[in-house]
């Protein structure tokens, strides 16, 4: 049992502070209002039901490809049919892919130019649109910790200074992130000991730290069995 | 009554009731942080689909589709099960419908039939266990499965983590991958959080619980500081002897 204290003594002293740090943002998540942090507060639908010129679709040209193809979409941006190609599709949308964007009308290929983002990030966007600056950021990027691709970013100049993400390949909203959204993965990152800023909580010091957190509440868990058993909890003073 | 004696007597009462708690949050965080996300989620479970489509066969352009299909959306051609495949939905009274065509000529594939769908399983899953079973689900999506995927193909393997491959019936499509870690994962996630109480947005037992906890880590933080630095601190030898003389009975 002695050992069980020493043990609990010392460990206390190493974790204490990311302890602190886990309860802490534990309950900032447990208030957090997740439509404010969800950074969406100014985001809407872009809606696609208007009707195509279907006849004017051409085929996509297979001999003028490049690349073999797993997969065409026909997307509509700033209502204008394309096609996207994907020569290697991804298991998820933010790792690394390589797409193609061509005109479905007049069959050619179009890259994503600042403009072309700009217009199609402000589609998404219901408030006063004033636009701070427009760049293109190639990974890693700051507010989208595990996004592989050129992303488009676009500030407006608002209040809670919102960041609209455009894939620069395919041209579709990644995301939309603004300062409530930041503050709140702050906590996260915080939570998941993330300091590397990776965007994902199987990083070897949340790992080393878990274990260690784990032997204290064990510890501290067999020192209360121990109390109890001796009779030391007693509402009564003696 | 010193501070240091108040901490102590918060923090050896608020423990009895909180420890389980402490112990809990340690193994099931532990549990999730260990545990690569990506196998979690199953990634591992499916090929790397290499599959193209294949030009040779696409006689059907995406312009015939939507004149056969004006309210068609989401309109792809991809691969299934390496030949090529025009995959769209419908808006019907029941929700949206998937449909899929064959580009050689346009015609309608029918839903997936459960000899297909052991096709589609053995095609996708990357192992070599042999299906355990195979269950069409139409009404009701178990807990693991998101109801808007239904009606779907379960097809369970008979592999170390009892994995499962959800198939839509409607497009073909592995809509959902789970295993026995992932359920576990899931079960740890809820300990996590203490969502004892399904779909529960406050969660008020969670706030109280962290809330109190929060004052016992405090009052334990006091007593470090007391017992395991204050006590080494050199100007205080005389009462760090003092401590130890009291606790061995020696006045």
């Amino acid at each position: 049992m002695k050992n069980i204290r020493l043990i609990h003594k010392w460990l206390s002293l190493v974790v204490v502070l990311q302890l602190l740090i886990w309860i802490g943002s534990g309950l900032f998540f447990n208030l957090m209002d997740g439509d404010k942090t969800s950074g969406n507060q100014n985001r809407q639908q872009v809606r696609s039901n208007f009707t195509f010129a279907h006849q004017d679709l051409i085929l996509p040209k297979f001999e003028l490809f490049t690349k073999e193809t797993q997969s065409i979409k026909l997307i509509t941006l700033l209502a204008q049919p394309y096609y996207l190609l994907n020569p290697q599709q991804a298991l998820y949308r933010y790792l690394t892919n390589d797409y193609s964007l061509i005109n479905a009308y007049s069959g050619q290929v179009v890259i994503i130019d600042q403009s072309m983002a700009t217009a199609i990030a402000l589609k998404s966007y219901t408030g006063s649109r004033n636009v701070a600056s427009v760049k293109k950021l190639i990974p890693p990027i700051d507010d989208l910790p595990k996004e592989q691709n050129e992303t488009w970013q676009v500030n407006i100049n608002d209040e809670l200074n919102t960041s609209i993400y455009v894939d620069a390949g395919s041209g579709q909203i990644i995301n939309h992130v603004n300062d409530d959204k930041r503050f709140a993965d702050l906590f996260f990152m915080l939570h998941f000991m993330d300091y590397g800023s990776l965007g994902n909580f199987n990083n070897w010091q949340i790992i080393f730290f878990s274990l260690l957190m784990l032997v204290l509440s064990l510890s501290g868990f067999i020192w209360v069995i121990d109390l109890t058993r001796k009779g030391r909890y007693k509402i009564v003073k003696t | 009554m010193s501070f240091s004696n108040t901490s102590r007597k918060i923090h050896k009462w608020l423990m009895l009731l909180l420890s389980i708690q402490f112990l809990i949050w340690s193994i099931s965080g532990l549990y999730m942080v260990v545990f690569d996300i990506d196998y979690i989620h199953g990634d591992s479970l499916i090929v790397e689909d290499k599959s193209v489509i294949d030009h040779q066969q696409i006689n059907y352009s995406f312009s015939e589709l939507l004149i056969d299909y004006p309210t068609a959306k989401n309109v792809e051609l991809s691969t299934f099960v390496g030949t090529s495949i025009y995959r769209f939905t419908v808006q019907s009274e029941q929700g949206p419908n998937k449909v899929m065509l064959d580009p050689k000529n346009g015609k309608k594939i029918p839903d997936i039939n459960e000899s297909m769908a052991v096709k589609v399983a053995n095609y996708y899953y990357q192992g070599d266990a042999e299906i355990a079973d195979i269950i069409l689900l139409t009404q009701q999506a178990p807990f693991e499965l998101s109801a808007r995927h239904l009606p779907v193909w379960r097809v369970d393997f008979d592999d170390f983590a009892r994995s499962t491959l959800y198939i839509s019936v409607g497009s073909g499509e592995i809509v959902t991958r789970r295993h026995q870690f992932w359920r576990i994962f899931d079960l740890m996630f809820s300990l996590h959080v203490m969502d004892y109480e399904d779909e529960d947005p406050a969660n008020n037992l969670l706030l109280w619980v962290a809330l109190f906890s929060m004052l016992a880590v405090i009052s334990g933080m006091v007593l470090t500081y007391y017992r395991v630095i204050k006590i080494r601190l050199p100007k205080n030898k005389k009462s760090a002897f003092k401590d130890l003389s009291q606790k061995q009975g020696v006045k």
